[in-house]
């Protein structure tokens, strides 16, 4: 059973995409309206600092000049976000190779988090990232998109390319994680 | 010490009461549950802490629709376009194409009107005639002797060519015995290898001598 999934089925959006598809412009803004702020989201939880913008653009962009190929086997939604899943991880591919030419600059790092933190006006919100950074990749992945999505668990096993049912252990084994962090802080 | 709630269905619908996602029958469900569990309640403040700590930088929404393509109708429009300006212009070149051959072959010309045009024809061998005919029929007799120019108002070969035909001369079929055997002993007659020194012509250089008139007086 999914449950607690997003009850939106994604025909608004395909509704959206005929109008768009149709010669309506205004379609497009709305599908952007919809799920920009959901993707900057996800895109910050995944550590990116800078350059959220553009990250989120590139996805539209990538969509909508392929929107011909989107057959609604998933929703748009779950398209959306795997495009920019694939431009993230490309992105931190490209960092991981220049931060082997480069060496890491530790205090820059500490900065950057710093600078977040700032962001966040209450220390629990502080403590739950901080516990998040504890978590695997994929443990974090299926926890950000549970928690601030309310994506229900077969979505993001499209997503992240696993099933439902390991979907569901790592977002319990990350809650627990969380959980433990936040008791011992 | 937080614990995780027995009731993992319910459990499972925490993230969709935060993000409002639920039906309204689920999130009155969660609503009465929350009532009862202080484990449920601890794990729904995890859960809001998690969105507040990854609050997004709100994204220039004008910018990304901006940088969209537009909608394939649009597109096809354009295209659609493009390609009736680049067949106009073809057929435009067709057009004249078409209508420069015509004028070079004299299609647009009334009948009985002279052009100047320029034909070479077959000339015959070791017969070098230059000829200006004027509507024209049969080749000029070669009477001429090899090497000369000779201007013709003979009728044309062809009714096709109209005016002024430049000719090299006839046909050898078009001679006659006659002629034929004239212009054969002409050839023989002929020196297959010309001199190699022309004959010396010197004309002896004769001083002038100045004359009381202001004149000059070869001595």
């Amino acid at each position: 059973m999914d449950v607690g999934g997003r009850q939106d089925d994604g025909s608004a959006d395909i509704a959206l995409i005929e109008r768009w598809k149709g010669g309506d412009q205004r379609a497009a803004a709305e599908i952007v309206q919809r799920h920009a702020q959901a993707l900057a989201r996800f895109a910050a939880s995944s550590g990116e600092r800078e350059e959220i913008d553009e990250l989120v653009q590139d996805t539209f962009v990538r969509a909508f000049n392929s929107l011909d190929s989107f057959r609604a086997d998933s929703t748009l939604r779950t398209w959306l976000f795997t495009i920019l899943r694939r431009l993230l991880l490309d992105r931190k591919r490209a960092e991981k190779r220049r931060r082997n030419q480069v060496e890491l600059d530790e205090g820059h790092a500490v900065e950057a988090y710093d600078a977040l933190d700032t962001l966040v006006a209450d220390e629990t919100a502080i403590q739950v990232r901080r516990a998040m950074e504890r978590l695997s990749p994929l443990q974090k992945e299926v926890f950000v998109l549970r928690v601030t999505e309310g994506m229900a668990y077969g979505e993001i096993a499209k997503l992240v390319g696993s099933t439902e049912g390991a979907c569901r252990v790592h977002y319990h084994n990350a809650m627990r994680s969380v959980k433990e962090f936040l008791d011992d802080a | 010490m937080m614990h995780d709630c027995a009731d993992g269905q319910m459990r499972d619908l925490l993230p969709g009461y935060v993000n409002k996602t639920l039906s309204a029958e689920d999130h009155a469900a969660v609503d009465n549950h929350l009532a009862t569990c202080d484990d449920c309640v601890a794990e729904i403040e995890v859960i809001e802490a998690a969105v507040r700590a990854f609050a997004a930088p709100q994204v220039n929404i004008a910018k990304i629709v901006k940088a969209l393509p537009a909608t394939p109708r649009s597109a096809k429009r354009s295209m659609f376009a493009g390609t009736a300006w680049r067949v106009a212009a073809a057929i435009g070149v067709v057009l004249i194409g078409a209508g420069s051959v015509f004028a070079l072959r004299g299609f647009f010309v009334p009948a009985g009107t002279q052009t100047q045009t320029a034909a070479v024809a077959p000339a015959p061998a070791a017969s070098a005639t230059l000829a200006t005919t004027e509507p024209v029929a049969p080749p000029a007799p070669v009477a001429a002797p090899i090497a000369t120019a000779a201007t013709t108002n003979a009728p044309a070969a062809s009714s096709k060519h109209r005016g002024t035909t430049i000719s090299f001369g006839g046909g050898l079929s078009d001679l006659s015995d006659a002629q034929l055997d004239a212009l054969m002993s002409e050839l023989d007659a002929l020196d297959s290898i010309p001199s190699a020194e022309p004959e010396t012509h010197l004309t002896p250089i004769v001083p002038m001598i100045p004359q009381a008139d202001g004149g000059h007086h070869a001595q």
